[in-house]
């Protein structure tokens, strides 16, 4: 039962990057010009240096909870503790935004410690929005989910992901994090049209998509790997620019870099590209409009 | 209730563990089963990645020591013996020190176990708060008759580790590009894992009395109980500049008198 505030607007806090360690020393020293940061909430459940730096920067970023190993469709295995340590990192640094997977991490015995594929199917929907409902009532905040790239599908698909958010949206309340290149690397490796899954998420309410997130993909033979470690791809910015026409200028963006990652100026650039691409979007849309 | 789902992924997860349990995996997935095969493997990289990325972070010294292919080799032996229990990767290397002394491939270097000891206590430090701690002024104003009975409480980061193996001069060594082996590393050693600067874990050998005495103050012992530890394990234990040194590396957080 729902027991937060569904109609509460999503903050608009502008464009961010991903806190990684590499960086920390450059946030402390300089504070450089993003307007918001994002961390893995997991990293930050110990109490040594990792929290130190949180605890600092957030007195001068808002910042965003991105989880990566609650495992919320994980049909076994989900973890209470681990609910808990989201709830007392949440309280502690009072984040802007709070996001998770729309995937699977664990079984009876084993956590697998990354964000797997879901069967599209009614109990696998069932089993997220309790899931969710439960979350949102204990953090006492609407939470994003994001959709997954994945590398396979199941043939018991009922529907396809932009539906199955479609309806957790309509049945929790939660919003979603919409990240364009996983919806692009799913295009590619499974031939799911990226343009039909934003039009599909255009049904719902306005400020039902919380955020979005741009990041880099590595192409190989057998199909593309989110793997976060280049420059997002230029058909991923036509995606975003697709998306700003859509859905506006509002919806906070963060660049995701993982793997390799570089100095930050090249962060930095890609949060102009970002702000640019954006600009662009809202002319076109302005063109069309009169 | 979600008899369907639960199987699924049991059968997803075997396969991701085990080669033998992907081919009946396959028939569940869309589209072309070679593929398929091949996308999947995306999913048992990335899982014997995260094992090494996790044991990679916590045991750099003993990745150098081993080399980096025999240490790939135990970080997937582990990881599939030892599943992951978490979310939070923090804690899944901690059996490692425990997982290399039953490996019949170290046995001819029984110090490799006591080295990932070390690295584990100063990977765990990484992960404790440090706290305002007491100075050696508030110590001053205790009378002096009190002071036998006085009880310090440790920094959470402080941690001490004893071995029978030089195993602080090799960590030591190995935090140099181009290390040097000690020549002597059957050697008892007592160290002190703490926080050198606001980012930084270091271990320091220390002197077995100044062990002795933080080991007893650490278990809730009174500083006289501390100093007579120190004494019985080194009748030349300096307790002036010991104490000196321990509020010098901020070890102390608070004191209480009973």
């Amino acid at each position: 039962m729902n027991q937060v505030d569904i109609k509460k607007a999503f903050p608009t806090i502008g464009y961010g990057v991903g806190l990684r360690t590499q960086h920390y020393r450059d946030f402390l020293q300089q504070r450089p010009p993003v307007d918001w940061l994002e961390v893995h909430s997991e990293n930050y459940f110990g109490a040594g240096v990792d929290l130190d730096v949180l605890e600092t920067l957030r007195k001068d970023y808002p910042i965003s909870l991105h989880g990566v190993g609650l495992g919320i469709g994980s049909a076994q295995g989900y973890s209470l503790t681990h609910v808990e340590k989201i709830r007392a990192l949440a309280e502690r640094i009072q984040p802007a935004l709070i996001s998770e997977h729309l995937c699977w991490g664990s079984v009876a015995g084993r956590n697998l410690n990354d964000l797997l594929p879901l069967p599209l199917i009614s109990s696998a929907l069932d089993l997220i929005s309790e899931r969710i409902d439960r979350l949102q009532n204990t953090l006492q905040q609407r939470i994003l989910l994001e959709n997954v790239s994945t590398y396979v599908r199941f043939n018991c698909d009922e529907m396809t992901e932009a539906e199955f958010l479609k309806i957790l949206v309509q049945r929790t309340g939660c919003g979603i994090l919409l990240d364009i290149n996983n919806l692009y690397v799913n295009q590619v490796n499974h031939g799911e049209s990226a343009s039909d899954a934003l039009t599909t998420l255009k049904q719902l309410p306005t400020n039902s998509i919380g955020e979005i997130h741009l990041a880099g993909h590595l192409v190989t033979e057998t199909g593309l790997i989110d793997h976060h470690g280049c420059q997002i791809d230029p058909a991923v910015w036509e995606l975003y620019e697709q998306s700003r026409i859509l859905f506006g200028d509002q919806i906070s963006t963060l660049i995701e870099w993982d793997t390799d990652i570089p100095a930050l100026p090249v962060l930095l650039g890609e949060v102009d590209q970002a702000r640019q691409r954006t600009e662009r979007a809202m002319e076109v849309l302005q063109c069309t409009l009169t | 209730m979600y008899a369907d789902l639960a199987t699924m992924q049991a059968q997803f997860a075997a396969a991701l563990v085990d080669a033998d349990q992907v081919a009946p995996l396959l028939a569940e997935l869309r589209g072309n089963s070679e593929l398929n095969r091949e996308r999947f493997a995306f999913y048992r990289g990335n899982i014997r990645a995260i094992w090494l990325q996790s044991c990679t972070t916590a045991y750099p010294v003993l990745q150098r020591l081993v080399g980096a292919e025999f240490f790939e080799e135990m970080a997937q032996a582990y990881g599939t013996a030892q599943p992951s229990r978490s979310g939070d990767l923090t804690e899944f290397a901690a059996g490692i020190p425990e997982f290399i002394r039953t490996l019949d491939s170290c046995r001819d270097f029984p110090y490799l176990s006591d080295v990932g000891s070390l690295e584990w206590l100063i990977h765990r430090s990484y992960y404790q708060q440090h706290q305002t701690p007491v100075t050696l002024a508030v110590l001053a104003t205790v009378p002096g008759n009190k002071l036998a009975d006085v009880r310090c409480a440790l920094q959470p980061w402080c941690a001490l580790f004893e071995s029978e193996w030089a195993i602080v001069d090799i960590w030591t060594a190995h935090q140099h590009s181009e290390p040097i082996f000690p020549k002597e590393v059957r050697k008892r050693s007592t160290s002190l894992v703490f926080r050198q600067s606001s980012w930084k874990v270091h271990a320091e050998e220390i002197s077995t009395g100044s062990y002795a005495a933080l080991r007893a103050l650490q278990a809730g012992e009174t500083l006289g109980v501390a100093v007579e530890s120190a004494l019985s394990a080194d009748p030349e234990f300096a307790v002036q500049s010991a104490m000196a040194d321990w509020f010098h590396r901020q070890l102390i957080l608070s004191i209480t008198t009973d």
